[in-house]
């Protein structure tokens, strides 16, 4: 075999290999999308055949008209991004401190925040919320979801900074610009896709978070994951509305990340090109 | 006042977020720790009589608890070797240039942006061995039927990890994917030169320049996975008899379904402890590996 | 390219920023604007403009309530903010607000056998005696061990601590086309009903002979009923003794389990009542028991055996007849009068009437006794609950103690072994003691 096919065949087998890992991921997500077209009965029931039904969209128009499943999608839109917004505007700046000053001591405790199991501070939370008045109020997800939020942005943004060549930055100082100035006009825009993975990994989870919403979120502020749970109730399971409702709260978050997967890869070859 | 927020960076720039944190979490910390040592059964009219260390001791002596401890870390090891060797292969194979790069990309991010309750609910139907998709699968490909999740062996353990490892993953994979963006060129280009192999190419290369986003990807998923919550409460709930029940579970139940908030205090009083343990043992790991250039 | 993206960062947050401070907004002058509608005298409005905060369950009792609300608030000019949540979900939601002094919860709907004994112990409800006692309420109307379920086991103060909704009894569900086919008649006791399950158990053409709860926590309700049939209970209520080891309870687990491994599904024993639906409600077993409030979920009009849906009275003729939900005040509330109010109008015999109407069980017998409340019911599964609710020996379906969870975990263990066809005497001897070690905790607990 000479070089040319070696490589060939090496593309061909990792092509397989891609499309392979691809399927085993989202199999599972297919056969959640193909039951969200299908009547109850036939989602209950596997030994049917998976594609013996009759495909029907009543379970969206249930979802949208019987639930009110817009006002959730707002809420949770709002609650998530101002989490990830201002996670971002104070955890950006400590990882890069931290990432240039080896503080050691500062990522320790923001690890420890993610650490502590979630249940205990749900009590606490919900005591001192209600004393502020902040029950049912978006400052008080909005607060408690930045916990979830800020970690993981502190986190992935350290070794983006540690891996930043640091001679721009230091061009940029010599040039006259304060050590703050350079962060903000030469740091930040080489660390862009490495924010956007953060960000988006924060939106994520704030948007997915249900433990911290069921407790304290009320009829005003509910959001999507808690919301969802109205499709099962004593006696009855909604599947195909549960499975639509599921779709559909995936949706806005897919879409965003295929948007946002551009700037991910923008960054490379920007990088590619500078460094 | 530029010159002054220049020398004072580091606490200008740290602050705000340790003391969002502190505020955050000092509060429910304290409430937890004494509460740890009192009886309280959550009750309205009934203050909590101070105990000392009953809970502790009741704790220590549990068979349950200890079980649960075992399985916490066997669950914990498992996957993580799982997710962390699947998840750099992934980020490698997905650096590479290739057709359809930010469609696979995007796919496989789903799991991880999936709602998790409606993802444990479809897990519960897809594994339920009689109606399930997956039996009909296995059957229908010539396997015996499993019985997944519904056993008391360790089958349904491994059923719980393979999900974990499945929705998991690709956050591993992207996470040490946003470090890889990151390498500069120029190692890759004089290696080319020196005629390296790929093979040295990556472990001389990729995986040093990497080694400090892996780390952290491990060390983010090694926290979520000790105080795993969300899977096994969607799917199993800790059953058949306790086959999958983790501490957290156990902290859970001992809070919301047997009322013993003492009790459920002094677990997470433990697991805390347990956990800052892991922690930092890993950080100290971090600090070893770590390559500067 | 990186410009755009700041910019779309910067309007998000622009945009959530303003989000904040719409939708905050109407929330202060919602009452104002809404109170000039009710347009009825004050006297007979006395809590007009009160908000009243209800949570309730999701179940059909809800779905049902939830279209009229509107009706309340028209009567009395109480608003209500309105929220429901599954069963496991609302006992979280519900723990954390009541622990918490449940001053920003006025009405909720819980289980008596499940939580309401803690509830009272932890003083989370309010004593409701006088709307027990109303004359227009017609609180002697509610069936009197559903009522009497409201009560603190034990303490014999005639305190209601709230107001039955919904009751339920086990029943046999069973498809007639395969009894037809195999000649077998609906069996009567627990022999006959081993024997014709197994007889339909044909599992290679994809169908079971029986199908019920095998999850541990949860199948302990389902499992009472066989035991009763035995002749065993939990424990014993005079010398608070456990008797989950007694020879009629063991014999009771080891028939539940066989039952289960031998003519039963493969799954058993992840299954709650949902599978256990499954699987029925598509044709793959031929008998199953559980609640007869859930027989929407099983052979409802919209399920593939609705046609050939039988309905009998459960083989071991001794059910029980539970109270499984009701509504309770919180006792920290501040608007307790105003909450009684919504409990006098959504427990009210009309309302009741028009719930049992819609085929939901409801705890008044004035309900019940009325035709035209139970017309949508199946003849069958009607005379199956009739006979049911005459011949039910017990309104408990799991341990009348306060700290019921931790106890059904621990006998649930039991039929995991039993159905595992494991050691069942060594198992409900272990269980026993960890019973018994619960039991003695509650006693001293409401003792002291």
């Amino acid at each position: 075999m000479d070089k040319k096919t070696k490589e060939k065949v090496s593309n061909v087998g990792k092509h397989i290999l891609i499309y392979a890992v691809m399927f085993f991921t989202i199999a599972p997500l297919l056969w959640m999308l193909l039951a969200s077209f299908q009547p109850n009965q036939s989602i209950i029931n596997a030994n049917k055949g998976l594609f013996d039904f009759v495909p029907t969209v009543e379970n969206f128009v249930s979802v949208i008209t019987e639930y009110d499943f817009l006002d959730y999608t707002w809420n949770s839109f709002v609650v998530a991004a101002a989490a990830t917004v201002f996670s971002l505007i104070i955890g950006v700046p400590c990882a890069y401190v931290v990432a240039r000053y080896k503080m050691r001591k500062a990522s320790v405790v923001v690890l420890l925040v993610r650490m502590i199991p979630g249940i205990s501070f749900l009590l606490p939370w919900f005591s001192i919320f209600s004393k502020l008045g902040l029950r049912d109020s978006y400052t008080a997800l909005i607060l408690s979801h930045m916990l979830v939020a800020l970690p993981y942005i502190v986190w992935t943004m350290i070794p983006n900074f540690e891996n930043l060549p640091r001679e721009l930055e230091e061009a940029a100082w010599i040039d006259g610009s304060t050590q703050i100035g350079a962060f903000f006009r030469v740091t930040l825009r080489l660390a862009t896709p490495g924010m956007v993975t953060a960000a988006l990994l924060a939106f994520i989870f704030s948007w997915n978070n249900f433990m911290f919403s069921l407790i304290l979120a009320g009829s005003k502020t509910q959001t999507l994951p808690v919301a969802i749970f109205n499709f099962v109730s004593y006696a009855y399971v909604d599947w195909g509305g549960l499975m639509a409702a599921a779709v559909m709260i995936t949706l806005p978050i897919m879409i965003l990340s295929m948007c946002l997967q551009k700037y991910i890869v923008s960054g490379l070859t920007a990088g590619a090109v500078k460094g | 006042m530029k010159k002054w927020l220049d020398k004072h960076i580091k606490i200008v720039f740290a602050l705000p977020t340790l003391i969002f944190l502190m505020v955050m979490v000092i509060a429910p910390l304290l409430y937890n720790f004494g509460m740890s040592f009192t009886n309280w059964t959550m009750s309205a009219k009934k203050a909590p009589d101070f105990i000392a260390l009953a809970n502790y001791i009741e704790v220590f002596k549990e068979p349950r608890f200890a079980a649960a401890v075992g399985r916490t870390v066997v669950y914990s090891f498992i996957a993580i070797a799982l997710e962390g060797i699947l998840g750099v292969a992934l980020a490698i194979l997905i650096n590479r240039k290739f057709r359809g790069r930010r469609i696979v990309q995007a796919l496989m991010l789903l799991p991880v942006v999936a709602t998790p309750v409606a993802l444990g609910m479809a897990w519960k139907l897809i594994l339920e061995p009689s109606i399930g998709v997956a039996n009909v699968m296995l059957t229908g490909m010539g396997f015996a039927a499993r019985k997944f999740i519904a056993t008391t062996s360790f089958e349904s353990m491994l059923c719980l990890i393979l999900i974990d490892v499945w929705e998991w993953t690709p956050l591993v994979m992207l996470m040490v994917y946003a470090g890889l963006v990151t390498i500069p060129q120029d190692p890759y280009e004089s290696a080319l030169i020196d005629g390296a192999s790929r093979w040295q190419t990556l472990t001389k290369i990729t995986l040093p320049l990497a080694s400090s986003s892996i780390l952290i990807a491990v060390l983010m998923r090694l926290i979520d996975l000790v105080k795993n919550f969300d899977i096994i409460y969607a799917t199993t709930q800790g059953g058949p008899n306790f086959a999958t029940e983790n501490i957290n579970i156990y902290g859970y139940l001992n809070m919301f379904s047997y009322y013993e908030f003492g009790k459920a205090s002094a677990i997470s009083v433990l697991f805390f402890i347990v956990v800052m343990a892991i922690g930092c043992g890993f950080l100290y790991i971090k600090s070893k590996v770590e390559v500067d250039y | 390219m990186k410009k755009f993206v700041s910019m779309m960062l910067c309007l998000v947050m622009v945009l959530s920023l303003a989000a904040c401070g719409a939708k905050e907004e109407p929330a202060p002058s919602a009452p104002a604007a809404s109170a000039p509608a009710a347009s009825a005298p004050a006297a007979e409005q006395p809590y007009a403009g009160t908000t009243i905060r209800v949570i309730l369950a999701g179940h059909d009792w809800t779905t049902a309530v939830k279209d009229r609300l509107g009706e309340f608030t028209e009567q009395t000019g109480i608003e209500i903010e309105f929220e429901s949540y599954p069963e496991d979900q609302l006992s979280t939601k519900l723990n954390v607000e009541l622990a918490s002094g449940g001053q920003y919860i006025d009405v909720f709907m819980c289980r008596p056998l499940q939580e309401v004994q803690q509830f009272i112990q932890n003083g989370y409800l309010a004593d409701v005696s006088d709307l027990m006692a109303d004359a227009e309420f017609q609180g002697d109307d509610f069936i009197t061990a559903a009522a009497d379920s409201y009560k603190q086991s034990g303490a014999n103060d005639g305190i209601y601590y709230g107001v039955p909704l919904v009751t339920e009894r086990q029943v046999l569900y069973y498809r007639k086309d395969l009894l037809e086919a195999k000649g077998i008649a609906v069996p009567t006791n627990l022999d006959e009903f081993k024997a014709a399950a197994a007889a339909l158990h044909d599992p290679a053409n994809g169908v079971v002979g029986f199908v019920g709860r095998g999850l541990a926590n949860a199948a302990v309700t389902q499992f009472s009923a066989y035991m009763y049939g035995f002749g065993g209970d939990f424990f014993d209520f005079t010398t608070g003794t456990a008797t989950i080891n007694s020879p009629e309870a063991v014999e009771a687990f080891q028939y539940y389990g066989d039952l289960l491994r031998e003519s039963g599904p493969d799954g058993a024993l992840n299954m709650h009542w949902q599978q256990a639906a499954a699987i029925y409600s598509t044709g793959g077993a031929a008998f199953c028991t559980d609640a007869d409030a859930i027989w929407q979920s099983f052979c409802g009009p919209e399920t593939d055996v609705a046609d050939v849906a039988g309905f009998a009275v459960s083989p071991h003729n001794s059910t029980w007849s539970v109270c499984s939900w009701g509504l309770g005040v919180s006792e920290g509330s501040e608007n307790k009068e105003a909450a009684k109010e919504f409990v006098k109008w959504a427990a009210s015999v009309d309302m009741t009437k028009y719930i049992q109407g819609k085929g939901i069980s409801t705890a008044r017998n004035s309900a019940w006794a009325d035709p035209a409340c139970t017309a949508n019911y199946p003849a069958e599964l009607l005379a199956a609950i009739q006979k049911g609710n005459e011949i039910a020996t017990k309104s408990y379906d799991r341990p009348l103690t306060t700290s019921v969870s931790a106890a059904r975990d621990v006998i649930g263990s039991v039929i995991t072994t039993a159905i595992e066809g494991g050691d069942v005497q060594a198992a409900a001897d272990k269980a026993n003691a960890e019973f018994q070690a619960i039991l003695d905790a509650d006693a001293a607990a409401a003792a002291g």
